[in-house]
């Protein structure tokens, strides 16, 4: 029989089971499921039967320990450096292959739930940018009667899922990196872990003025490194790459490459020199001359930015 | 286990990239008979194999191997679990090994020929081995520039490799149920019920066995028509690479995929995997 056995070590949510769920609770927009779900939000103890009960179950594994820190409806949105890099530390050991699945971060999010630490299931539902609570949102679209109702429905219902594990059904398997709270603080900080720790960077400050600069711009950086056939995969080139921008931003503060739709621009550009030469062979210190001269010649070509 | 992987110049995929040195790749015709082959032999299985690189045809490629001109390449990558690796060896042979822990799925190996150095030759086509076009050209190369680039591969396809069996003793006596996988780059978990599962492990070369596969294939793909119809490149479901090579693998055979209007479940699943009926026993039918 077929054992595609990637990733099984740690507990996690039935990955089959899961994608099922998924799937279904995303098939139409507004529907019974939906809203049964989003009452289920409202109580933890109610949310964590609702997988149980649409059989989605703990496959069981090794566990990971808690984040160790204190988290509130606003720091579970959006943590802070120091969380993340407190997450990133608390689960060193991860590997890739476990820290790649949305099955694994949607056990994780549900034991912190479980535990009290996530205090309110519904805070997965709050919006990135808006002051509006989770239990705020899903109130306002089951109260919702026009026509608007099934989109604000559904809009919760991803909004649960993508904080909670990622949902790449609806986003692509970059879901993981960018969405779930837990996952995404664990890969952004690896990564500047990884470059922090080689010879001649920039400082931390400067790395993390780069990947978290915003939600978007973020997601620029995960989309090369994720996507098919790309070239921006290998450490030292990601590393080189958003060391030069870091270097960018300290001694341009103003460049329009801070705006995350001129970096979707270089980074096609950058991936049109890389399809051509494998700058992985290159040492370090030669890809960063490389992706220095990369940006510096594109920032001369650059109008300023508008945003 | 050993295996050939292998492009001609003249292969028929239009060469994906526009430079402005001749490189040994399908569909591009700078070396006009130019063959780029490795030979793949296993080491162990799930965790690395050896790896040969030869060149014909390509006179300037093979100067620039004798003269040590030209690494030998072969990048592991696993976009899943943003893991990208880059193998290099200053000789043809090399091993390629990875750890499972650093992949979400099976990685994707690309073997390829790079400049050591930066270089600067003048074409001669009659020394070269290169189209007439190229003649007396100055060619302008960085370090790793590629030369030669052959397919990708990787050590599982089909959409049978997708499928991941399991017992599951809920089910009733021949019944089985499919659901997708969003990990691992996409794959099928195939619930089966006891007797199902016994079949299977031993006979689905079997003529019954054979034909259970195919009705569970025409299942996985009426899941993908389902839930994974919307074709939105990285937003969609062209972002499992497992299930961009199967369209591919559609493609290559003429038969539409789940994104298409036209998309049949049982007809492309019995095109692949056609049902088989009793051999008809001595004296029948004579």
């Amino acid at each position: 029989m077929t054992d595609h056995g990637y990733g099984r070590g740690y507990a996690e949510r039935d990955p089959a089971a899961y994608t099922r769920f998924q799937n279904h609770l995303i098939r139409v927009k507004g529907s019974p499921i939906q809203v049964d779900f989003l009452e289920a939000a409202k109580s933890n103890g109610t949310f964590l039967d609702f997988f149980e009960q649409h059989d989605v179950p703990c496959i069981t594994g090794r566990s990971v320990s808690a984040f160790g820190g204190v988290l509130t409806e606003q720091s579970f949105k959006e943590p802070t450096e120091d969380q993340e890099r407190m997450a990133y530390e608390n689960w060193i050991d991860l590997t890739p292959r476990t820290a790649c699945r949305v099955s694994f971060w949607a056990e994780v999010t549900l034991r912190h739930i479980e535990r009290g630490q996530i205090e309110e299931a519904y805070w997965l539902a709050a919006n990135g940018g808006k002051t509006e609570s989770g239990e705020e949102r899903i109130d306002r679209a089951l109260a919702e009667r026009s026509e608007k109702r099934l989109k604000l429905l559904d809009d919760c219902v991803r909004q649960i899922f993508r904080r909670m594990s990622g949902l790449p059904a609806a986003r692509g398997n970059r879901s993981v990196f960018v969405n779930p709270t837990f996952g995404r603080a664990w890969w952004r900080e690896r990564m500047v872990s990884r470059i922090s720790s080689r010879q001649g960077v920039e400082d931390r400050p400067g790395l993390l003025s780069v990947v978290r600069r915003n939600q978007e711009y973020w997601e620029e950086l995960v989309k090369m490194i994720v996507s098919r056939g790309s070239v921006f995969g290998s450490d030292d080139v990601q590393d080189a790459f958003v060391n030069s921008l870091a270097k960018h931003f300290r001694l341009a503060p103003t460049t329009p490459l801070k705006a995350a739709t001129r970096l979707r621009i270089a980074l096609r550009r950058f991936s049109n020199i890389a399809a051509s030469r494998e700058l992985g062979v290159l040492e370090f210190g030669e890809v960063g001359e490389v992706t220095d001269a990369f940006l510096a010649t594109l920032y001369s070509q650059m109008k300023p930015a508008v945003e | 286990m050993a295996m050939t992987v292998s492009i001609r110049s003249t292969d028929g995929a239009a060469a994906g990239r526009v430079v402005s040195w001749p490189v040994l790749e399908a569909g591009n015709g700078s070396f006009v008979d130019g063959v780029y082959s490795v030979d793949l032999e296993l080491i162990e299985a799930g965790r690395s194999f050896s790896l040969v690189h030869r060149v014909e045809n390509a006179a300037l490629i093979e100067r620039w191997i004798l003269s040590g001109d030209v690494k030998f390449v072969c990048t592991v990558a696993a976009p899943v679990s943003a893991y990208r690796k880059v193998h290099v060896s200053d000789v043809a042979e090399q091993v390629i090994s990875w750890k499972p822990d650093d992949l979400g799925s099976h990685p994707l190996f690309t073997p390829m020929i790079v400049t050591a150095a930066d270089v600067q030759h003048i074409v001669d086509v009659a020394k070269d081995g290169l189209d007439p076009l190229w003649h007396g050209k100055i060619l302008r190369l960085w370090k790793g520039s590629k030369v030669a680039v052959c397919s990708t591969f990787a050590f599982q396809s089909g959409l049978l490799g997708l499928l991941d069996f399991c017992l599951d003793d809920d089910l009733k006596p021949g019944r089985f149920k499919v659901e997708p996988n969003q990990e691992a780059g996409f794959t099928f978990k195939v619930h089966l019920s006891r007797d199902l599962f016994e079949h299977l492990r031993h006979g689905r070369q079997e003529l019954a066995g054979r034909n259970i596969m195919t009705h569970v294939v025409s299942t996985a793909l009426a899941r993908l028509w389902l839930d994974y119809q919307k074709d939105d490149d990285d937003e969609g479901w062209k972002s499992y690479r497992n299930l961009v090579a199967l369209a591919e693998l559609l493609d290559s055979k003429q038969l539409a995929h789940w994104s298409d209007d036209d998309f049949d479940p049982a007809f492309v699943a019995t095109e692949l995997y056609p049902h088989h009926l009793p051999a008809a026993e001595d004296g029948e039918g004579g």
